[in-house]
């Protein structure tokens, strides 16, 4: 009897257990991450200057085709004004320029690729962001169907490394720019 | 024997299900039946390399394969006899006619190296954005359907429209003859 007390009341504890895993304020914590500069990949000036083509463009026009990351149910999905675009308002592919509300879901589809290296990457000024899953991705070291998308050296390359350095809009823009301009 | 019997079955089940692959099957089944025989000039305006590819096996398999369309009186008609020129990364270049019913296509044994990303022209129009892995025009350039916002050429949030051509290309494409 007192056995099957035992088994009873091990039982329940391992039950409790699971079940405050899967209950317990843990699945309703938040964690905060950071990103390289919000600024340097939109284009747009915090100082409330004229908007700029800069990351989040390039990626736009490069990785953001409707076949590759603009299509609905693929990683890293990206919004732009020849892709896809947000279907809470009405652009059509081709139509508008890339929205704010698109270019904020943009800088968050590409931050949380690899969100935790990412903040490390953010935290110790860019030296690990050579590590980073979407250099590694674009650069054709990591297995990625779109196959190498940028090599080192060119613009396209500065682009994506320079803002995940830290490098100031001012710097990356021109980058990315040039590389838009080789497309 | 039953031994054998059953290893038989298994294979012939395993290799059916090594077969199918249920993100081209979805977009195959969606097309819909045929309509008469298949021809070139079938099914225009929907993905053809679903089918002209190594899984569904229809042949010839593609490289490259669309439609295009020009506007008139508010409907998309085939666009006849219009010559695309289409790019590949490594300056590769190729260049199809559209026939009766506006469709063109490379043979896959005709660009056994194509290389991505490709791009495309026709007339005086060029391609705004790259075509980064799907030779199906149709992939993109979708036809009208419940989601579009606008109800002739297709444009929506996921696509921009059937493809239009350049006005002053139909007909006038050297090289391109007259459409069969």
């Amino acid at each position: 009897m007192k056995s099957r007390f035992a088994i009873a009341a091990v039982m329940a504890a391992a039950l409790a257990a699971v079940t405050s895993g899967c209950l317990g304020a843990d699945a309703t914590a938040t964690q905060t991450f950071k990103c390289p500069s919000r600024e340097a990949f939109s284009g747009e000036p915090a100082d409330g200057g004229a908007d700029v083509l800069a990351v989040s463009a390039f990626m736009e026009r490069r990785c953001g085709t409707l076949d590759c990351h603009g299509a609905t149910l693929r990683p890293m999905r990206l919004f732009g004004k020849f892709g896809l675009r947000d279907p809470g308002q009405h652009n059509v592919t081709g139509g508008a320029p890339t929205t704010a509300a698109e270019i904020d879901a943009n800088y968050t589809a590409v931050c949380n690729v690899d969100a935790e290296q990412m903040d490390k990457a953010a935290q110790d000024f860019g030296q690990s962001a050579e590590k980073l899953l979407v250099l590694q991705k674009a650069r054709g070291v990591e297995g990625h169907k779109g196959g190498t998308i940028v090599t080192q050296g060119t613009p396209g390359d500065d682009c994506l490394l320079g803002w995940l350095r830290g490098d100031q809009l001012s710097l990356v823009a021109p980058r990315c720019q040039a590389a838009l301009g080789a497309l | 024997m039953r031994a054998f019997a059953f290893l038989f079955a298994s294979s012939i089940l395993f290799a059916a299900g090594c077969r199918y692959d249920p993100v081209p099957q979805e977009i195959i089944d969606a097309l819909g039946p045929e309509q008469g025989a298949p021809s070139a000039t079938h099914r225009p305006g929907q993905p053809c390399i679903v089918c002209h590819s190594n899984y569904e096996g229809a042949a010839p398999p593609f490289a490259v394969a669309g439609t295009i369309f020009n506007l008139k009186d508010g409907l998309i008609v085939p666009a006849v006899g219009v010559k695309v020129i289409i790019s590949d990364s490594v300056s590769g270049l190729r260049k199809a006619c559209t026939n009766a019913a506006g469709n063109f296509f490379v043979k896959r044994e005709d660009w056994v190296d194509i290389t991505y990303p490709l791009n495309a022209q026709s007339g005086s129009r060029g391609m705004s954005s790259l075509i980064g892995r799907d030779a199906s025009c149709a992939s993109c350039h979708k036809l009208p359907d419940e989601t579009s916002e606008d109800p002739i050429t297709g444009a929506g949030h996921g696509s921009p429209g059937v493809i239009i051509a350049d006005p002053l290309a139909e007909g006038a494409s050297e090289g391109c003859g007259a459409p069969q």
